[in-house]
């Protein structure tokens, strides 16, 4: 029986073993490499991108210049070539000494930015003579670390390992100043993808501007972005809106209309209402518009389409910095080109363009389509690092050859070799180095356009390697836009099921930045620029072979079938009709998923049809362009994985589970029930059992956790970082966890934890912690900080003299602290003499309250001796003691916060009668009925279970939801065969007095996280009498970080009056802002008394004198005692023209 | 019976090299950099003194 029971129990095991191994097995129906670096990919490989064609294309779209004096003359031409960033991978050391190389390693612990040389040809040939080159120098400019041109980027785990990196870097930063940084990654409107407003503010401009207007953000090759807006009018015209240099510009749209095309008023007429009759608009208010466009031109003398070309040159011409003889068709031709749809070459397609932006604003006037949602993700796209610093380093390159180019059309005088090089030297060379540090250094943009972007500051952060789930999530994090912090609307902030998929809807901050900064869902991906140009051709070969057949020509045009318009990034290709709309984008789909090098694979279809409910302009729209949101599913049909966009899904019918195939009913699928989730997020077990927003505060307190921050903590220098010295695998994890394989930065232990009601000690979130467990090493942490000081070259590291006190006992020879000796405050650290003679010496003293441990002390010396002062330094890492006292905080992984409230006594503690097991912490029972953590409570069960068989539960969320059996079953059952409790509860005893519960206590294990906010015992002081004082209020001011107070607010004082404290408020008010004031009893002035010093010449009254100036006389003026904010008060009321009169008796 | 190395004085305080390992005397006001290597980060060797930790 008992053999039976124990094969049955064993094939039970394998079984739940090997649903787990399989889950695991399953997880990546994705392929990729590592899954942890597929993380950090839209960073790394954006950086690549600039490095590898970005700057080409930089080039590309710098033109060549020409010059020439006068005719007759040589003829001068400027171009630009070779624009790149040189590689720091690793040379092979030549023997012996070598100046040794930038490492990332080297960088961070000697406080230097890695960076590498920037250089530019400029280029020029005079009359087809040899070409002339001669190569500028752009700076060092700080790169990305494990991108391409990094020393790291092809190195193995154990090469990684050998030049004191993590074994998986990811990278995706820069090292600036020793600091990790990283760009943000930020929200903007999608690109090329025409979008109808209704905005109030439109009505502001003038009184002229109706609401309604069309936008559309046009992005060249070389990510340069400008938006163009058409306008409707209240009088119903139309103006096109134009931005430069944050100047705006409104032209009518006729006359743009007018000069992109040699075209007939009747065609004009023709083509516009070919869009706006499938949308069913009648046709006389399509033909007023028509005619008051025209008419518009007339007023201003233009019929043709040069008249409007030299029309525009004339008004544009200072916009654009171009030679005076150029003539203003020519100019109107390049305003044109560099101003209007940007990303269209021929004016044709621009023509067409400005159409159908024109015919979508009509028919959202009329109301036949509705405006689309700018906050909804649909409509949006990422801004990414690499296409950010793209556009800086162009603008700046661009700049530093419209010097050179405005400097050669001032020089008079022969070209000689000379004195182009001279000048190219002189003016072409600029730092753009700089300025890529400087922003990345503090996050501002310096920029004279702005680059097409909302703010100005808070590009950058600092990557935070407090626990590795917050380095992660920095990583993944999407912010809206720091403009969107100040608005008091919250419609910014609200989460819109567009997003399904792709932000996440749990791993979002509360408080003020809620909504604005989301994550990335797990297996969302930001689509990357093309790795070169055959692949567009490619591509575009492809779509066309498709798109071709099923295009309408306007002679075919038939006014009674619905057809579509068909938009190809950006560019009006033609109509469809609707019949043949499905079996097109059916055949695009195939060439989507045919294989994973698909040309297609990374693009978007959206197909939105016409007449449906959803009130949207209707249309096939196809993106290829990078910066936009994807995301895998499975196609129904042929299993697939095909990723999809944000406006492509809203199309689509996705199913939430996985589908059998021949389901008709969806044709995509999941790839996995938590695709919505991010990584954090992913990880809290069973989350689908939780009340959402705890699921919310977990993805908070996840990220402010000691855990293992990181390997090489002994090869960096970082100014603070905790340590969890006793860091476990949790017993209840989700597949996330092996899948990015987190154990190898685990964060958390296991605990042993009853939910009694046991002492009082527990109340209110209080939990009780075994002081057995305690020293057995339960959350046990440590604490390095590291000081670093600057060495200036008159200063020597030496012990002044030779006497030995107690505080520089520790220094040896050196004038440096030994290791591993335990320093107190006021100890010496370090010590400095100053050989100048001028200065004294100085010394480094630790500071602070408590001792700690010399870990490790390092000198450095930067590369670059002569440049810098402080180019030595000294960096001492302490080692702090941290381990768990009353007061600090712990936390579940259901956010499930609570504060150690006593380190109860081992043989105290309450004991199982079966097993004579004593729980770790107890929580109180209260905690549960509020909150409605029930995922807290299956975790107990299974990880209980788990520990007494072996195994480690799967707690993937949404998995048992479809399925009979729940985990509380599951376990439950395999509790009760191990001898336990199907439901997790025991008979305990209680310690002090060895009586047995009357109740079965519910005891299992639980994860717990110790949190990095502790109290910093026995130094802080809010309560006080003297300090900083607000010096408006004359209040103390608030923040702990200013040496504040604390607020001793109305409900602190009553607790007090409770208690029958009877001078309290006397007391609290001498604490905060008393003033022993004047009060005129007979007028009742609070602010009339004055105090004024009798001056020397009189001699009549030597001392201080207080009179009433109302009353003029001092006869009753009262002394009292009342709050500075009253007076100012009373001051205020009286700027309003309201006395305030005061009786003191 | 073990010895302080000599510390103070003319031999100067031993630092390992960050990059190669090796050993590296510095007095006071000497360049900071490897003698062998070149590398410009030296880490200061754990003292030999005894160090007394409070257990309780």
């Amino acid at each position: 029986m008992r053999f039976l029971n124990a094969s049955v129990r064993r094939g039970r095991l394998l079984r739940i073993h090997h649903t787990i191994l399989h889950e695991f097995d399953n997880r990546d129906s994705v392929p990729s490499e590592v899954p942890i670096k597929k993380l950090f990919a839209c960073h790394v490989d954006s950086f690549n991108h600039l490095t590898n064609l970005g700057f080409d294309q930089i080039l590309r779209c710098v033109k060549p210049e020409k010059f020439q004096q006068s005719a007759g003359c040589p003829e001068l031409m400027l171009w630009l070539e070779d624009l790149k960033l040189e590689s720091l991978k690793f040379r092979h050391r030549i023997s012996g000494r070598t100046e040794s190389q930038k490492t990332p390693r080297g960088c961070r612990e000697g406080g230097e930015s890695y960076k590498a040389p920037l250089s530019v040809q400029f280029c020029w040939q005079i009359d087809g003579e040899n070409v002339q080159r001669r190569v500028v120098n752009l700076g060092d400019c700080p790169v990305m670390v494990k991108s391409d041109v990094c020393s790291l980027a092809l190195l193995s785990p154990a090469q990684l390992v050998a030049r004191g990196e993590e074994a998986h870097e990811a990278g995706g930063y820069f090292i600036i100043n020793g600091i990790e940084r990283m760009i943000r990654m930020i929200i903007q409107q999608r690109r090329h993808h025409i979008l109808g407003l209704c905005r109030r503010a439109f009505t502001k401009r003038s009184p002229l501007f109706s609401e309604f207007a069309t936008v559309i953000r046009c992005v060249t090759e070389d990510e340069h972005s400008s938006i163009v807006r058409l306008h409707y009018m209240r009088t119903g015209a139309l103006r096109l809106a134009l931005q430069h240099r944050r100047q705006e510009f409104f032209i009518p749209a006729g006359i743009v209309l007018r000069a992109l095309a040699v075209c007939s008023d009747a065609e004009m007429y023709r083509q516009v209402c070919l869009h706006l009759r499938s949308a069913g608009t009648d046709e006389t208010f399509i033909e007023d518009r028509l005619a008051l466009l025209q008419r518009e031109c007339h007023e201003l003398q233009i019929r043709t389409q040069m008249c409007a070309l030299s029309y525009l040159g004339q008004h544009f011409r200072t916009l654009l910095d171009l030679s005076s003889d150029e003539s203003d068709i020519s100019v109107g031709e390049r305003f044109l080109e560099d101003f209007i749809y940007v990303h269209l070459q021929h004016n044709g397609d621009k023509l067409s363009l400005l159409i159908l932006m024109l015919s979508k604003l009509l028919s959202i006037v009329t109301g036949r389509c509705s405006p689309d949602d700018p906050d909804s993700l649909v409509n949006q796209e990422v801004l990414v690092p690499g296409l950010l610093l793209q556009a800086m380093i162009r603008e700046k390159v661009r700049i530093a050859f419209q010097k050179v180019v405005t400097h050669l059309r001032r020089t008079q005088g022969s070209w000689s070799e000379e004195t182009i090089s001279h000048l190219i030297n002189e003016s072409g060379s600029s730092d753009v180095g700089k300025v890529v540090e400087y922003f990345l250094a503090t996050g501002n943009l310096v920029s004279p356009t702005g680059l097409g972007l909302s703010q100005t500051s808070g590009f950058t952060i600092v990557a935070e390697k407090l626990n590795y789930f917050r380095y992660i999530s920095h990583f993944r994090s999407v912010h809206r836009g720091a403009y969107f912090m100040e608005l008091r609307t919250t419609t910014v902030r609200k989460l819109l099921p567009e997003s399904w998929g792709f932000l996440c809807p749990v791993h979002t901050p509360d408080g003020s930045p809620c909504g604005l900064l989301n994550h990335l869902a797990e297996m969302c991906e930001i689509v990357m620029p093309d790795t070169d140009h055959v692949f567009q051709q490619k591509r575009l070969l492809q779509i066309h072979s498709v798109l071709d057949r099923a295009l309408i020509s306007v002679e075919q045009y038939d006014c009674g079938y619905a057809h579509v318009p068909v938009v190809l990034e950006g560019s009006f290709v033609g109509y469809i009709s609707a019949e043949n709309a499905s079996h097109v984008i059916s055949a695009l789909r195939a060439f989507k998923v045919t294989l994973t090098t698909s040309v297609l694979r990374m693009s978007e279809i959206s197909y939105i049809h016409p007449g449906g409910e959803h009130g949207l302009f209707p249309g096939l729209y196809i993106f290829y362009g990078p910066s936009r949101l994807m995301r895998p599913v499975k196609q129904v049909e042929s299993m697939k994985v095909e990723f999809i966009g944000t406006l492509e899904q809203a199309f689509l019918s996705i199913s939430a589970h996985q589908v059998e195939s021949h389901n008709a009913s969806y044709t995509h699928a999941e790839i996995r029930n938590t695709s919505a989730l991010s990584c954090v997020a992913s990880l809290t077990p069973w989350s689908d059992f939780n009340q959402s927003p705890r699921n919310m505060y977990q993805c908070q307190m996840a990220k402010q956790t000691m855990g293992t921050p990181m390997h090489t903590i002994c090869y960096r220098s970082d100014t603070k970082l905790y340590r969890l010295h006793t860091p476990q695998r949790p017993l209840a994890l989700t597949c996330t966890y092996d899948k990015y394989s987190l154990d190898d930065y685990a964060l958390g232990t296991n605990a042993v934890v009853a939910v009694i009601a046991y002492t009082g000690y527990d109340m209110e979130d209080a939990m009780i912690v075994n002081k057995g467990s305690l020293h057995r090493g339960f959350a046990h942490a440590t604490l390095y900080k590291t000081l670093v000081e600057g060495i200036s070259a008159n200063e020597t590291l030496s012990r002044r003299d030779n006497t030995y006190t107690s505080e520089n006992k520790q220094l040896d020879g050196t004038g440096s602290v030994q290791l591993g000796s335990i320093v107190r405050p006021g100890d010496t650290l370090l010590n400095l003499h100053s050989s100048d003679g001028v200065t004294k010496g100085r010394s480094i003293r630790l500071r602070g309250t408590d001792a700690a441990v010399v870990d490790k002390v390092v000198l450095t010396q930067s590369v670059k001796q002569a440049a810098t002062k402080n180019d030595k330094r000294a960096a001492i890492t302490l080692r702090y003691d941290r381990n768990p006292v009353i007061g600090d905080k712990f936390s579940s992984r259901h956010g499930q916060k609570g504060v150690l409230s006593f380190l109860w006594p081992e043989e105290d503690m309450p004991f199982s009668d079966r097993t004579g097991l004593r729980p770790d912490v107890i929580i109180n029972p209260h905690a549960f009925p509020s909150r409605m953590t029930i995922g807290m409570l299956v975790e107990s069960l299974a990880a209980k279970a788990g520990a007494s068989t072996g195994i480690f539960a799967d707690a993937t969320p949404f998995k048992h939801s479809d399925k009979e059996i729940s985990p509380t079953e599951e376990y439950g059952k395999l509790l009760r065969e191990s001898g336990y409790n199907f439901c997790g509860s025991e008979r305990l005893v209680n310690g002090c007095t060895g009586e047995s519960f009357s109740v079965d206590i519910f005891i299992g294990l639980v994860y717990y996280q110790r949190l990095r906010h502790m109290v910093s015992l026995f130094h802080t002081f809010h309560v006080r009498s003297t300090g900083p004082n607000n010096p408006l209020t004359m209040q103390p001011i608030k923040g702990r970080k200013s040496g504040g107070g604390i607020r001793f607010g109305e409900m602190e004082r009553d607790s007090l009056l409770a208690h029958g404290v009877a001078y309290l408020v006397s007391l609290l008010h001498i604490c905060s802002d008393n003033r022993d004031a004047w009060v005129c009893n007979m007028c009742g002035s609070l602010i009339a008394p004055l105090t004024c010093v009798a001056s020397i010449r009189t001699d009549e009254y030597s001392s201080r004198r207080t009179s009433c100036r109302v009353c003029d006389s001092a006869h009753k003026l009262e002394r009292i005692s009342i709050p500075h904010v009253f007076i100012y008060l009373t001051a205020e009321l009286a700027a309003m023209n309201i006395s305030v009169q005061v009786k003191a008796k | 019976m073990y010895q302080e190395p000599k510390s103070s004085g003319g031999g100067g305080v031993a630092y390992n090299c960050g990059d190669c390992g090796s050993e590296v005397l510095l007095r006071p006001g000497d360049v900071i950099i490897c003698r062998e290597c070149g590398y410009r980060i030296l880490y200061k060797k754990r003292t030999k003194q005894v160090v007394q930790f409070e257990a309780r």
